[in-house]
């Protein structure tokens, strides 16, 4: 059948034809195309009769329930974040303290200012180290390792996704087609916003520090990009929360 | 005040954070996205995900709405497209489906029994459809939106709209224009 014909025989059986003539003569010199015809139409009146789905009791509440969750959890997750330069805030600290303390000391070489500038030393540093470990469970400061915090926990959870990406890439990772995904120049703008102008994007996954919330771990809400001049096997991968198009993590 | 200055007006609230003009937003489109969904997906549990993706793709570009298109018509779209990716994604996975005496109960299935649900011929008739020509005929004939905005939510022409609705349509017809109903 060709175009014409199959517009001419589905107009008919819309019932959006001005003038019949030609689609009556068309339909009426073939069995074939009658019989089309007729199936068109009995097609159509079944799909017109389909009533508009609506959702249970249940699934609306938990559609609002799951989507206020998500949006209260970015929207916590993203006033939480730490800045980078954070993590040096507690060393800065110290050094300024030492600096002071060393500054107003006599010059004179006595041994008491001596242990006394020791002695700052090193308790500064125990303060820059128990600020570390209060700020992402860092390092040193005391002599039993710090216990792995929240933060810790995330970013082993993000690695080995990337790990996971790398090891299955050719299987299972589902890159996005990018001339096809309309949604692709906003997820671009997401990765500039992250800082991360200079990226591709290689695709979606789901963030696997959600999956033991009430998020849906099967939602794919974290964007996968690497330098343009890279890609996943050499890296660095970086991953972008789809929601608040913030970076939630940079591999080294 | 007319539609679009609503829609523009609701818009406004939500991006200055008023939780309550983005629930009017949900409460009069939801059920329509479910629909659009459930029948290009074929699932409700999939249906009520890429529903909730929409709707967190809405709230984080509410700012981005230009009111070139009426606000349902732009909700749609967003969830096609999400339907879209999900489609790509189950056949991406390519896992095999886990034998029926071992499917999870659907927590959600004797209540969804009450509600409306698609007819188990019409939702295999459209599942053996291109997803792009599903998309069209769910959009046009059962959900009866006209070629204009159907094309608006692809964003595709409207002549090619007609073409994918005539032969969507044509193929249907072979499945349920031989069916009594």
């Amino acid at each position: 059948m060709r175009e014409y014909e199959l517009e001419l025989i589905a107009s008919l059986a819309e019932g959006t034809l001005e003038d019949e003539t030609e689609a009556r003569a068309l339909i009426g010199s073939s069995p074939q195309l009658r019989a089309e015809f007729e199936a068109q139409v009995r097609a159509l009146e079944r799909l017109r009769d389909e009533s508009m789905v609506t959702m249970s009791d249940t699934e609306r509440a938990a559609l609002r329930r799951d989507v206020w969750s998500r949006l209260r959890s970015a929207t916590t997750s993203a006033g939480s974040r730490v800045p980078w330069y954070y993590r040096w805030v507690p060393a800065a600290a110290a050094l300024v303290v030492v600096v002071g303390v060393l500054s107003v000391l006599p010059r004179s070489g006595e041994d008491g200012a001596l242990e006394t500038a020791a002695d700052v030393t090193t308790t500064a540093g125990a303060a820059a180290g128990a600020l570390d470990t209060d700020d992402a469970g860092g390092e040193g400061g005391s002599e039993a390792p710090a216990a792995p915090t929240a933060a810790d926990e995330r970013a082993l959870l993000y690695e080995n996704e990337v790990q996971r990406l790398r090891s299955e890439r050719l299987t299972d990772f589902e890159a996005y087609d990018l001339e096809e995904t309309s949604g692709s120049e906003e997820m671009k703008q997401c990765v500039a916003t992250a800082g991360l102008s200079d990226y591709q994007l290689l695709g979606t996954i789901s963030d696997p520090t959600a999956a033991d919330t009430e998020e849906s771990g099967d939602a794919r809400n974290l964007i996968v990009a690497v330098p343009n001049d890279s890609d996943l096997a050499t890296g660095p991968v970086a991953l972008v929360d789809l929601l608040t198009c913030e970076l939630v993590h940079l591999e080294e | 005040m007319t539609t679009a200055s609503q829609d523009a007006e609701l818009l406004r609230r939500v991006v200055e954070g008023d939780h309550d003009a983005f629930n009017e937003i949900m409460r009069h489109h939801e059920d329509r996205v479910f629909s659009v969904c459930l029948r290009i997906l074929g699932n409700r549990e999939r249906a009520l995900d890429a529903a909730q993706e929409t709707f967190l793709t809405t709230f984080r570009k509410a700012g981005q709405f230009q009111g070139n298109s009426a606000l349902g018509t732009w909700i749609y779209r967003i969830a096609v497209n999400t339907c879209y990716d999900q489609l790509r994604k189950q056949k991406r996975r390519r896992t095999e489906p886990m034998p029926e005496h071992l499917q999870p109960t659907d927590l959600s299935a004797e209540d969804a029994v009450e509600s409306a649900a698609v007819r188990p011929e019409i939702e295999k008739a459209l599942s053996a459809l291109p997803s792009d020509f599903r998309a069209a005929v769910v959009l046009s004939d059962i959900e009866g939106l006209g070629l204009p905005e159907v094309a608006e939510i692809l964003g595709i022409p409207i002549g090619t709209v007609k073409s994918r609705v005539f032969r969507g349509r044509r193929l249907l017809a072979r499945d349920l224009g031989n069916q009594s109903p």
